[in-house]
């Protein structure tokens, strides 16, 4: 083995960049997540891309005809289920309020008591139960309104970072192998290849 | 690549592109491309640069595609007799059985000056297939061609090493 200081300096220099790379990454970790449920989505879309293409699209084309269609299934599903979960939650607020929520759950805990009275199990106070649980998810939610706020910036961020990993991820990638060296070039994308075949078969 | 989002970290010049499409245009496998499949291809191909003496790849490495000399020169070599088969300018191209065909490389090719090479890879033909088949149909209908072209050439030469042959042993 080579020991000539050169080398040591080489080994160092490697090390302290690798040092450099891994508290670079945690420190964007965030980020580097996004990045990685973006890819893969991505990763998955590829081949309606690639269908897409081949009826004559250009990639830009492809991409947002995916995109159209996402958001039309979307849009659909919230325009049918919207009225039906809103008809829903009135009637849920008008028996509350009309106290025959109230009713029912007390017949429900006559119901049980007499039931399965023989096992000990009178008292529920299903009512409370109910109040306390309302109560908690209130303060849940409140104490979450941060969380809820990185879940809706990532909800934009994701799909604008899926949009144009869609449309350029080959760019990407081909520019990420102009960086390995001519010795490696053929074996790395040859790996590469060999992977996405192997990932394909799983994923897709 | 210029029309992509990152098109401004990682583009080409128009010269530079047009170029490229001239070299491409020469190549036999891309003939019956039009100049907007040129462009096209051009933005699938690698650009590498090998400086002199440099390895582009080793005889029994596996083969994995097509190199097109855009500068520089060079040599396609035996080994271990480094018997130098052909020497290669620009606009030359090498390896392009390995578009079809897995096999390990023949010969090792070596850059003979610093040069600069496109490179069209067999993952990159199969993906361009799929995407474009009329592009792909029509480089593969060129490379079938070529190929063709090729063992008609050896099969006259072997004809005409036997005929040589036969005439020798009546002679004797």
């Amino acid at each position: 083995m080579d020991t000539t200081p050169g080398r040591w300096m080489k080994l160092i220099f490697s090390l302290l960049l690798l040092g450099l790379l891994v508290l670079f990454l945690s420190a964007v970790r965030d980020l580097v997540k996004l990045l990685i449920i973006s890819a893969l989505l991505a990763y998955i879309m590829d081949p309606l891309a690639v269908f897409l293409e081949s009826r004559g699209l250009g990639r830009t084309a492809a991409t947002a005809v995916i995109f159209l269609g996402i958001i039309l299934i979307i849009g659909t599903f919230m325009l049918l289920a919207f009225p039906v979960l809103s008809r829903e939650v009135i009637a849920i607020q008008d028996a509350i309020q009309s106290g025959q929520a109230r009713l029912m759950l007390a017949k429900v805990e006559r119901y049980i008591g007499d039931s399965f009275g023989f096992l000990g199990v009178n008292s529920h106070d299903l009512a409370g139960r109910m109040q306390s649980g309302l109560a908690k998810a209130g303060d849940w939610i409140f104490s979450h309104i941060l969380d809820m706020v990185t879940l809706a910036t990532d909800l934009v961020l994701i799909p604008f970072m899926v949009f144009f990993l869609l449309k350029d991820g080959r760019e990407v990638k081909k520019q990420l192998i102009s960086i390995v060296p001519n010795r490696y070039f053929e074996f790395s994308l040859n790996l590469l290849y060999k992977m996405d075949q192997q990932l394909g078969n799983y994923l897709r | 690549m210029t029309n992509s989002l990152w098109g401004n970290i990682f583009k080409t010049g128009k010269k530079e592109e047009d170029e490229i499409c001239d070299i491409l245009k020469k190549i036999p496998v891309f003939e019956d491309l039009s100049r907007k499949e040129l462009l096209h291809l051009e933005r699938i191909l690698h650009q590498r640069e090998y400086s002199s003496e440099e390895v582009i790849f080793r005889q029994g490495d596996p083969g994995l595609g097509m190199y097109i000399i855009e500068d520089g020169t060079a040599a396609i070599v035996t080994e271990p007799a480094q018997k130098v088969l052909a020497e290669l300018r620009g606009g030359e191209f090498f390896g392009e059985l390995a578009l079809l065909d897995d096999s390990p490389r023949t010969a090792t090719a070596v850059a003979k000056a610093p040069s600069r090479l496109l490179c069209f890879f067999q993952p990159d033909l199969l993906d361009l297939i799929q995407r474009n088949p009329r592009m792909g149909v029509k480089i593969l209908f060129r490379l079938a061609r070529t190929i063709g072209e090729r063992l008609k050439r050896s099969n006259e030469h072997m004809h005409a090493l036997h005929d040589s042959r036969i005439t020798t042993d009546e002679k004797a």
